[in-house]
């Protein structure tokens, strides 16, 4: 590990934040350099990190592209930033979304300026996250993301926006705060000196004792279950989807929710691997209810955007279940699921803002027979469905495998209900297509606007990646395979 | 006699003297002028303070300490001072008052808070006490056409007086235990009659001293005084009342119990954290509910009090220096928050929370900085309160009191409620039809950005005041 070098993660992190300065040096009617301004902010962090592609050492373990410096010396937290493949897949899916989500916001007319400075300062927060290696900044950033989040809600949300966003507001800080008692606990418990994420994982096993260490890992991880969101703490969630806009349903879905399988992965597990392995057949067991229940509640939504935000609960389930098996099979399974999770919501919410854009309803019962009425996007929406339902081919089907292949091995009566589980997807996906895009014509769709070309350059890149994911999983397994061993090494299983 | 000891309290009472003789000879017009020569006052008091010694030396006949700690609270009562001064003229002067007289009592005032941080005997920090309150007790009734502010400064004055009589009485228990007055002989003292027939007096003296400061500080459930004389104060007097006269409490306590009764910490520990969990508990929950800001800060300064209790409550040096470093956080923040009010306030809107609707759209940085303070409140990083609330929480795990910290953790996410319900409004509530106009002067816009500088460096570089808190808590714990 090095510490020098030049400062790519600090500029990565902070381009959004800059950007964020110079949209509010702007004045406020000039709306088109507004976003022409907060995209081109948005667009450095992906070309820094294509960049990095080059230079990332995928086959090496510990961290890459090291910044690490004294923050606050009384506390002994530091400005530690640092990747590997785990973190370097994220911050892609983060920065790639931050485009997506950026074009996608265009159509906001109302207080264009706010809406982006607001933005901007969301995409650091959560490119922050994904960097920092010390637990101190790492809440830094997971309470920063808060704030942006709640005004994006709150301001440019739906009917009940105010209520959604202070839920949402209400339950993450709640299991930040718990999270950070226990980081200090952590702290003061070991002597380390230090918040450092690698230093306090050598020194937890012989400082704290198993009770303990139960007892701090089941208030972390709740802390992640309520982001990511695990049942029975998912119900901001379909509040929050349902009210926010759809550039900022798309951010939440795609990037928010991997904030809490991410932090499961890089802090809970790897800090407290003992308490992890005794939890493991219940996070295991609660991830199978994830993926039945929240199907379940998906099949009998009537709103199409509440439909898509359980779905994104069940599919947390099998992220949650990759965790529990601990295998490197299970680990990456349950990465490759965020990933492609990421790219397939970001579609399906884009999607819903497609047709309510046209239609101005969410009801299922009233729409039907979108493809011949808007038959690219009842397509691409087709599309959208099946990789969400894991048809194979599309990214959908890998992480799933993945995961089940893991939990065959393991938690063989989970696997039956996670079988049950996946039919359960299955249908809720095919009755979302039934409802939208089969169906007899319906007389009042009949003159609705074709896709527009913005809307196809939000959503080409996603169907892309998500073939790409599908057909040649290699290029993310390459990524996540050092990581998923790393983390399935400090388990002990392997 | 070493009267250079307290130069700084000369200084500062008798720019308040000068003041108050001035008055006089001064058109109505033209007394902002007397209002900046008692902010230069404060400014050569802090100058001073500087420049007395910080080594533990006890001078006066054993009354008074100079150690780091009397150097920080001389500071920060300057400070919020001058912070206050500058934000309350523009609304004195709208209602017609004396800015002169109005300045010569905040200084008196804060020589009072002063001289109880200084203190170093029982008899010392009283009077220091009492020139504080009684001076506060006519703030709080400065406008002499309100009824709603005789009312606050009646209840504030009957209460306090009150509370002064029980410290009284539990120190004239603790003087007929001990024979002494000297604050660092006491603890020593007080646990060996622990041994005597006099338990029961002791913690019954101990107890009358911890209810008597649980009334100075507004701690629930001492606390019912504190709505109702803040929210009928004049508004700047309110913010001077919540900082000065709740961080000397703070002081006082201190100095009092965490050194003077420090060998009898293991019970009045415990006593002290279930009083911050029921304060802030309190605080929070009772906010959720208030339509007038400034009824809604007086609860919310309940709670943040509970907070600092906490601190207090650990008994350890990184409890109290948690504790220090969270009042400096705690002044930054709530005159911050005041300087806001108080520019709407000064053309008689700003009462209400529903005043601020639309503020975001009318003024985006006066909306923007009190939003900052409401985080700050919160414990949002890049903010005062989040790195105070670091070292509160961590104090109170490595003082083995998990519980507690437990306890602030949730407080936090229950304060959401109301502190962004003024977010809320500002930044989503259409602006209302009966908007006025809204002023501020370049003195209290320097006061706010002020608050708005500290509550941003405290939360990004906090390095240099976790330090100088740790520094100034060296000699309380014994």
């Amino acid at each position: 590990m090095g510490t020098g070098g030049f400062p790519l993660l600090t500029l990565l992190i902070s381009a959004p934040a800059l950007g964020a300065v110079l949209v509010g040096l702007l004045p406020a009617g000039a709306k088109r350099a507004i976003r022409g301004v907060a995209t081109a902010a948005l667009a450095v962090p992906v070309l820094i990190l294509a960049g990095m592609l080059a230079g990332f050492r995928y086959g090496a373990p510990g961290l890459q592209f090291v910044q690490r410096v004294d923050w606050i010396p009384a506390w002994h937290i530091q400005y530690f930033l640092g990747i590997d493949g785990l973190s370097l897949v994220m911050l892609l899916l983060s920065a790639v979304i931050g485009v997506v989500a950026a074009i996608a916001s265009y159509g906001i007319d109302q207080r264009v300026k706010e809406y982006f400075v607001w933005f901007l300062l969301l995409q650091t927060g959560v490119l922050g996250v994904f960097c920092a290696q010390d637990l101190i900044l790492f809440v830094f950033f997971f309470d920063i993301v808060l704030v942006p989040m709640y005004f994006l809600i709150a301001i440019w949300g739906g009917p009940r926006r105010e209520y959604a966003a202070l839920k949402f507001l209400i339950y993450t800080f709640t299991g930040s705060v718990l999270m950070l008692v226990a980081f200090l606990a952590i702290y003061f418990l070991t002597g380390a000196r230090s918040f450092a994420i690698p230093e306090l994982a050598a020194l937890i096993p012989q400082s704290i004792g198993h009770g303990a260490q139960l007892l701090l890992f089941a208030v972390i991880f709740i802390g992640f279950a309520i982001k990511l969101p695990m049942v029975p703490f998912h119900t901001w969630l379909p509040d929050a989807h349902v009210e926010a806009p759809t550039p900022i349903s798309v951010v939440l879905a795609a990037v928010l929710l991997k904030i809490g399988g991410y932090g499961l992965l890089r802090i809970a597990e790897p800090l407290l691997p003992a308490a992890a392995h005794t939890f493991a057949p219940l996070i295991g067991a609660m991830g199978v209810v994830n993926i039945v229940y929240a199907a379940l509640a998906a099949m009998s939504q009537h709103d199409f955007k509440k439909l898509v935000a359980y779905s994104s609960v069940s599919h947390m389930g099998f992220v949650l279940l990759g965790i529990a098996v601990a295998t490197p099979l299970g680990i990456a399974g349950a990465i490759f699921v965020m990933v492609s999770h990421g790219l397939i919501s970001a579609m399906l919410f884009l999607m819903v803002g497609v047709f309510y854009d046209r239609t101005h309803t969410r009801e299922l019962s009233r729409l039907g027979g979108m493809y011949r009425t808007l038959p690219l996007a009842g397509t691409i929406l087709a599309f959208a469905a099946l990789g969400n339902l894991g048809l194979p081919a599309l990214s959908g089907f890998i992480g799933e495998f993945f995961t089940l292949a893991g939990v065959f091995g393991t938690f063989r009566v989970l696997a039956f209900w996670t079988v049950v589980g996946l039919v359960l997807v299955a249908a809720f996906n095919l009755i979302l297509m039934q409802r939208v895009v089969m169906g007899p014509v319906r007389p009042e769709w009949k003159e609705l606007a074709p896709v527009s070309v913005r809307e196809l350059v939000t959503l080409v890149p996603l169907m892309c990646g998500i073939l790409l994911l599908g057909t040649v999983p290699a290029v993310l397994v390459n990524v996540i395979n050092t990581p998923a061993a790393q983390i399935v090494a400090r388990l002990g299983g392997g | 006699m070493d009267f250079g000891a307290v130069w700084p309290e000369i200084i500062l009472s008798g720019v308040g003297m000068v003041l108050v003789l001035l008055d006089p000879f001064v058109a109505a017009a033209r007394r902002r002028a007397l209002g900046y020569l008692g902010i230069a006052g404060m400014v050569a008091a802090g100058v001073a303070t500087y420049l007395e010694p910080r080594t533990g030396e006890v001078v006066l006949a054993g009354m008074v300490v100079l150690d780091p700690f009397s150097l920080f609270f001389r500071l920060l009562f300057l400070a919020a001072a001058v912070l206050v001064a500058l934000f309350s003229f523009d609304f004195m002067e709208a209602r017609g008052q004396d800015v002169a007289e109005f300045t010569a009592l905040l200084c008196f005032a804060t020589t009072g808070a002063m001289v109880m941080a200084i203190s170093w005997d029982v008899v010392s920090l009283y009077v220091g006490l009492e020139l504080l309150s009684i001076s506060s007790y006519i703030l709080a009734a400065f406008l002499r056409d309100e009824r709603r502010s005789h009312e606050a400064g009646l209840k504030y004055l009957l209460n306090g007086a009150l509370a002064s009589a029980v410290l009284l009485f539990g120190l004239s228990l603790v003087y007929g235990l001990t024979g002494t007055t000297s604050i660092p002989a006491l603890g020593g003292l007080l646990a060996a009659r622990l041994g005597h027939p006099y338990a029961g007096i002791v913690w019954i003296a101990v107890g009358l001293v911890l209810a008597a400061l649980a009334f100075k500080i507004a701690a629930a459930p001492f606390h019912l005084w504190a709505p109702d004389a803040y929210e009928g104060a004049p508004t700047p007097v309110t913010g001077y009342l919540m900082v000065v006269a709740e961080t000397a409490g703070f002081a006082a306590l201190l100095r009092l119990v965490s050194t003077g009764m420090g060998p009898l910490s293991a019970e009045w520990g415990v006593w002290l954290a279930g009083l911050a969990i029921l304060t802030m508990t309190v605080g929070n929950v009772t906010a959720l509910w208030q339509r007038n800001i400034k009824r809604m800060l007086a609860y919310s300064s309940v709670a943040q009090v509970g907070y600092i209790l906490a601190g207090v409550a650990v008994a350890t040096r990184g409890g109290v220096g948690s504790t220090l470093f969270y009042l400096v956080s705690y002044l930054f923040t709530t005159l911050g928050c005041f300087a806001v009010v108080v520019a709407l306030s000064v053309r008689g809107q700003g009462d209400q929370i529903g005043d601020y609707a639309g503020l975001g759209r009318r003024r985006p940085w006066l909306a923007g900085l009190l939003t900052l303070f409401m985080a700050s409140y919160v414990g949002i990083p890049a903010t005062a309160g989040f790195m105070g609330k670091l070292g509160l929480i961590g104090a109170a795990v490595h003082g083995n009191m998990s519980w507690l910290a437990v306890g602030i953790a949730v407080n936090s996410a229950i304060s959401i409620g109301y502190y962004w319900s003024v977010a809320r409004t500002m930044w989503i509530d259409p602006v209302p039809a009966s908007a006025g106009p809204i002023t501020q002067s370049a003195g209290a816009g320097l006061s706010l950005a002020l608050s708005a500088v500290g509550v941003v460096l405290l939360g990004l570089v906090p390095q240099m005041f976790f330090y100088l808190s740790q520094w100034a808590s060296a000699g309380v714990i014994r």
